[in-house]
């Protein structure tokens, strides 16, 4: 009898605590919430919204108005020493590993900077040119309404935590959107064959059907 | 018991959490311990059955590893339920320890003393040499903060080790 007791609530108690692990950590998948976040990202799949962008010419549209293109997307500030840079390091050898007719008719690659105070059309358009980034096929771009910014922020996940410095503490990936205007990958910025393949795959694949 | 019951009082307020919860810092080395400290402080009952050990032991290195995971830092930031789950299991874990750890083989310990410093130790690498942000609520330099603890946390674990081994651990 004692023996059945103690194997029951040693059963239990495995129980309770695989359990908890496994609602903790998505089933053993997420241990990081930036792992979480892009594994819920993947499965939804958001609509992108109709927020104004103004790019480093001066241009203002909207995402909708670029409906019917691919984009590949990043989130940055143009004042970062740190991961910024070398994120729009890996994205130009992404860039440049795409053939030049893919480039003007199927995906276009935008860089989104999420601080719009410091980032004006000026200092996107000298930013651009440190990383080859024509202003077309590659633009670079601001939100100006904040409440807009955060929108879109918080539908993709982008954690944008200022720190005492006036820089900013953020995560950083490549999004993918399709032409449908939906968030259907995201992709580590570290990975750059990874991503080439991916984008490869999708932009070539397709025109072969 | 009183004293058990003022801290637990103490560490729910909202004002309390919210300070603890914005560095992350406090919140891993603060927070979390002195919840488990209401636990350790909360009286035994007289005699405590002795029957279920292995289980206590189970619960608590099971819920403290899951606790050390980065992501449960962050989720009880957002989530509610883990923030929850976090104010019941800490002081749990700490009472079933502190009823169960004497019952259990030196040699039993020593294996989870040392689990505990190779883990620590595995922290303090991770958050001290990592570029990226392992926690999504909290700022760079303080994941450093943190590792760096985590890494003084392990040196005197080592050094207590080191003293059993060639010192001996006889309290005289």
């Amino acid at each position: 009898m004692k023996v059945l007791s103690k194997s029951i609530s040693l059963f239990v108690v495995c129980l309770i605590v695989i359990t908890i692990w496994w609602i903790g950590t998505d089933g053993f998948t997420g241990f990081t919430q930036e792992t979480a976040r892009v594994n819920k990202l993947i499965e939804e799949k958001p609509m992108i919204m109709p927020i104004t962008l103004e790019d480093s010419k001066g241009r203002m549209y909207t995402f909708h108005e670029l409906k019917g293109r691919r984009l590949f997307l990043t989130f940055i500030y143009t004042s970062c020493g740190t991961v910024c840079p070398q994120l729009e390091k890996n994205m130009q050898q992404v860039y440049e590993s795409l053939p030049r007719e893919i480039l003007d008719e199927k995906i276009m690659f935008l860089t989104i900077s999420f601080d719009p105070d410091r980032d004006t059309v000026e200092v996107l358009d000298t930013y651009r040119q440190y990383f080859g980034s024509d202003g077309e096929t590659w633009r670079m771009a601001r939100i100006a309404n904040k409440l807009e910014l955060k929108e879109l922020l918080d539908a993709f996940g982008v954690i944008v935590l200022p720190d005492r410095y006036g820089g900013f503490t953020h995560n950083s990936a490549f999004y993918y959107v399709d032409e449908n205007g939906r968030l259907t990958n995201v992709l580590d910025y570290k990975d750059i064959e990874g991503a080439q393949a991916f984008l490869h795959n999708e932009l070539l694949g397709s025109e072969m059907k | 018991m009183r004293l058990s019951l003022l801290l637990y009082f103490l560490l729910i307020l909202p004002i309390s959490r919210e300070v603890l919860e914005s560095y992350m810092v406090t919140h891993m080395f603060v927070q979390l311990p002195l919840l488990y400290a209401v636990g350790m402080l909360f009286p035994n009952r007289k005699e405590y059955k002795t029957r279920h050990i292995w289980s206590n032991i189970i619960f608590v290195l099971g819920l403290l590893s899951f606790w050390m995971v980065p992501r449960t830092l962050d989720d009880a930031l957002v989530n509610t339920y883990t923030e929850i789950l976090k104010f019941i299991s800490l002081p749990l874990i700490g009472y079933l320890w502190k009823v169960s750890w004497r019952h259990l083989s030196e040699m039993t310990l020593a294996f989870i003393y040392t689990q505990l410093v190779s883990m620590c130790g595995l922290f303090a690498w991770l958050y001290l040499d990592t570029p990226i942000q392992i926690c999504n609520n909290y700022l760079i330099n303080e994941q450093k903060i943190v590792g760096a603890i985590y890494l003084v946390i392990t040196i005197f674990m080592c050094g207590y080790l080191l003293k059993i081994a060639f010192i001996g651990n006889k309290k005289t």
